[in-house]
């Protein structure tokens, strides 16, 4: 599965809640929420070339993004998150509009998942 | 007939009582709160939240806010983050002894091990598994009820026993303490004169409340002047220095208590002589080997001690006159120079084969006696 979602991330996180996909709609909407935060967030602390915010959103973001299966956009994340730790901050611009693209399709991706199995 | 059926089966084969606290979760990503705390209700925990430590501490502080058995902390937080929060736990005398478990990312081990330096009790990863949840949270809430019992354990026998000995049972050590040893003490042993005939005409009530009052004042002298209390039996109090806690001055200190005890019971006794009872005490003091540890039989014992010392200060406290201190040779020659006795003769004492030659410590008034202020240095 080379899609934005890793499936077996994501079928650990059903087996997690014991297989009540309800609350798992519920986590997800959670993530997909707080993730639209964190991205703005990111775009904003770029503009302000706030670093520091730039950091805790990235943390944020890749946390968020490894639990529900976004592995690469959680990657992503940590790329930023180290980079900046180490005073890399060149390609940052770069990374952030990679990593709202990420987000984009992850959302996607989820929301798609969660169509396929609705009228079951 | 049915001796073996239900009873001692029932309490064998009962599972072991699952542990379940109240387990506060510390994260800044509502997904991660919301997560663990489904799972830790699935569990059977009970959970509350909060997003930052800030707003942790807030809540922790609140008195409205039942105690708080675990809490899981993230590292990484806007506001107060998990370092700042674990500080400003372990600074709180009230908090500090809440266990402590670090949400960490595999990628953030360097945390952790600042976190565990700065008393955290454990970590957790941030890819959540419920059985490693359930574990971890279990032995941390394993160890708080643990020294929650011996907290308690340890208050209770304080209530029971002198303090040093309360510390001496839930020592490492105190096990072989309490099986035996022989070790150089100085016994103190006080009673009262005339408490025969007080307790035959006052009112037991009035007995009672005399006892209560100076069992209080002399309680708190014994605490003071750092004694073992061996016991209060009615009018008798007896007082070991140098076990189990080791003083070089425990002779010295046995003549403090005793002048102290005499001093403070003036002001007692100066009431019960308005009433008409003339109380006094007697005090008797030696200094000698004696084997200390634990005497009795199981389900009784106390912490005592055997040997001619003890004997002899119960021996002397008899022989004392109202209002004096009586003191062995041995003691005698241990307490300081400075410290003023008398002679107070030689005498024949019941158990003991030979004269024994006793010294009195006079009072600053002079009391019983106290006919000269001599002697530093005769000792022989």
């Amino acid at each position: 599965m080379s899609g934005p979602i890793d499936e077996a991330t994501f079928d650990r996180l059903v087996e997690m809640t014991g297989g009540e996909l309800d609350f798992v709609d519920e986590l997800v909407d959670t993530y997909l929420e707080e993730a639209d935060g964190q991205v703005t967030a990111l775009r904003a602390a770029l503009e302000r070339d706030d670093q520091e915010a730039l950091i805790r959103a990235a943390h944020s973001l890749k946390s968020g993004s490894l639990n529900v299966g976004a592995l690469e956009l959680g990657e992503a994340c940590r790329g930023l998150e180290e980079g900046l730790r180490q005073g890399r901050i060149a390609d940052a611009q770069e990374l952030v509009t990679d990593i709202a693209a990420g987000f984009a399709e992850a959302r996607t991706a989820l929301l798609g998942e969660r169509e396929r199995r609705a009228p079951l | 007939m049915s001796l073996d059926s239900a009873g001692p089966d029932a309490a064998v084969t009962a599972p072991a009582a699952v542990l379940s606290g109240r387990v506060l979760v510390v994260d800044d990503t509502a997904f991660n709160r919301q997560l663990l705390i489904r799972l830790l209700t699935t569990i059977g925990h009970e959970p509350l939240e909060a997003p930052d430590g800030a707003a942790a501490l807030t809540l922790l502080r609140d008195p409205a806010t039942a105690p708080v058995d675990v809490i899981l902390l993230d590292i990484v937080m806007p506001v107060m983050d998990g370092y700042e929060t674990l500080a400003a736990l372990k600074a709180d005398a009230l908090l500090r002894h809440i266990p402590v478990i670090v949400i960490s990312g595999v990628d953030e081990l360097d945390s952790v091990v600042r976190c565990i330096d700065m008393g955290a009790a454990d970590y957790l990863p941030k890819t959540i598994d419920p059985a490693i949840l359930r574990a971890r949270i279990s032995s941390s809430l394993g160890q708080k009820r643990l020294l929650e019992t011996i907290d308690r354990q340890r208050a209770q026998l304080a209530r029971f026993l002198s303090p040093q000995v309360a510390a001496l049972v839930s020592s490492p050590d105190g096990e072989a303490m309490l099986a035996g040893h022989r070790r150089e003490i100085t016994a103190m042993f006080c009673d009262l004169r005339n408490f025969t005939s007080f307790s035959e005409t006052a009112e037991p009530e009035e007995v009672l409340g005399f006892l209560r009052l100076y069992h209080a004042t002399l309680g708190a002298l014994v605490v003071a002047h750092e004694g073992t209390l061996e016991h209060f039996a009615g009018d008798g109090i007896m007082v070991f220095f140098n076990d189990p806690v080791l003083q070089t001055d425990h002779a010295a200190r046995a003549v403090r208590l005793a002048v102290d005890i005499r001093e403070r019971f003036k002001d007692l006794a100066a009431e019960w002589r308005r009433l008409g009872h003339v109380l006094e005490v007697g005090i008797g003091i030696a200094t000698g080997y004696a084997t200390m540890g634990r005497i009795g039989f199981e389900g009784r014992y106390d912490y005592g001690g055997v040997g001619n010392a003890i004997i002899l200060a119960s021996r002397l406290s008899g022989e004392a006159v109202a209002g004096e201190i009586l003191i062995a040779q041995r003691t005698r020659a241990a307490i300081d120079v400075e410290t003023i006795a008398v002679e107070a003769g030689e005498r024949k004492l019941k158990g003991f084969s030979r004269p024994m030659q006793t010294w009195s410590v006079p009072a600053a008034d002079g009391a019983p006696g106290a006919t000269t202020a001599a002697t530093a240095g005769d000792a022989p």
